[in-house]
């Protein structure tokens, strides 16, 4: 006796076909399946229309300004350019630094309160303000700094 | 040459499809193509650098990151600009992906053309998740397994993002269409 199987179990089945070779059970349920099935049926016929559709259509080719301008862009990135940026020396002491400017805003806000105004606040406070709002600028104005110089320097490449 | 020279030239074309596929938009996509190939780049400068066919899903899974990196930072700058929500994820109803239908003469063709601008509304109105998918499988050729790697996602998710995707397609397709061809979408004697 074949197994009754769902419609959207058949679909899967018939779009996992594409994928790899079914078995011969697995095809003959398909098939079955098919024969009773219109809106199966209508399934398959609009899957493979989709795929000549697809098939037929063109594609977008990127820009010659864009893949040239990616190429010099990849050749100014050389790695040596890179890792002589900054010293590991240098990373680990930012590292330490950030780590230690942490446990002592940790340490020093123990005593801060909701009810307190800025002038309560202690020097540690402060500073927590001024950094959150150091990098909340960072954070809003970095993305616009970058794509301005990137848009000058485009700029005079191409004069 | 060098091997990165090679994979640069060779998929090129895909990445900026695949791009324009991911953001469906022309900026966003040029943005996006420079940085999964600056990545890439980086990455072969450390001695990562696939051969063969497997540079193709390589590029493709770099391409991926960088477009959710993309998002995160859209989403972190529209907090504090407060950005509309459209220029994210969900573009506008008839965003393009950038295909361009080769034209054909008479009424054969003209109705072929309607279809290929129906399916291209079609596959751009789809949800994100759902239009990846459908792009590396029936654009690139990539198998379920290779989608689940570019992707990382279990193929089993891979399956189910591929089946909604065209029961969505022919349901959108269905609407683009006039009546008359509307055709073979009845769901009768379902089960």
């Amino acid at each position: 006796m074949t197994p009754r199987v769902s419609c959207p179990d058949i679909e899967r089945l018939m779009l996992e076909g594409e994928d790899r070779e079914l078995a011969r059970a697995e095809r003959s349920l398909i098939e079955d399946h098919l024969g009773g099935c219109a809106g199966c049926r209508a399934f398959s016929a609009d899957r493979l229309e989709i795929r000549e559709v697809t098939a037929a259509l063109r594609w977008p080719e990127p820009p010659d300004r864009l893949v040239r301008k990616t190429r010099e862009m990849l050749l100014e990135n050389e790695p040596e350019a890179r890792t002589a940026a900054l010293p590991t020396w240098v990373l680990a002491a930012m590292a330490v630094f950030a780590v230690a400017t942490g446990l002592w805003l940790a340490v020093s806000l123990a005593g801060v309160t909701p009810d307190m105004t800025l002038a309560d606040l202690p020097v540690a406070g402060l500073a927590a303000v001024l950094i959150i709002i150091q990098n909340a600028l960072t954070l809003l104005f970095a993305p616009v700094v970058l794509r301005t110089v990137r848009a000058r320097r485009g700029a005079s490449e191409s004069a | 040459m060098t091997i990165f020279d090679e994979i640069y030239e060779m998929y090129t074309p895909h990445v900026y499809r695949f791009a324009r596929a991911l953001t469906r938009d022309a900026g966003d996509a040029e943005d996006l193509f420079q940085e999964t190939w600056l990545r890439a780049y980086r990455a072969a400068s450390e001695g990562v650098e696939p051969r063969g066919s497997e540079a193709k899903a390589w590029l493709f899974a770099i391409a991926a990151n960088a477009h959710r990196d993309q998002l995160r930072k859209k989403r972190v700058r529209r907090l504090f600009l407060s950005e509309r929500k459209r220029s994210l994820e969900v573009g506008p109803a008839d965003a393009d992906l950038g295909w361009d239908s080769p034209g054909r003469a008479g009424e054969d063709g003209a109705a072929r053309s309607d279809i290929r601008l129906c399916l291209r509304r079609a596959v751009a109105r789809l949800p994100g998740k759902e239009r990846r998918v459908f792009v590396l499988k029936d654009i690139e050729g990539f198998k379920h397994d290779e989608i689940a790697g570019v992707l990382g996602i279990p193929e089993a998710t891979v399956r189910t993002l591929l089946h909604r995707a065209v029961k969505r397609l022919r349901k959108d397709m269905a609407e683009f269409r006039p009546v008359k061809e509307a055709g073979p979408v009845l769901e009768e004697g379902r089960t």
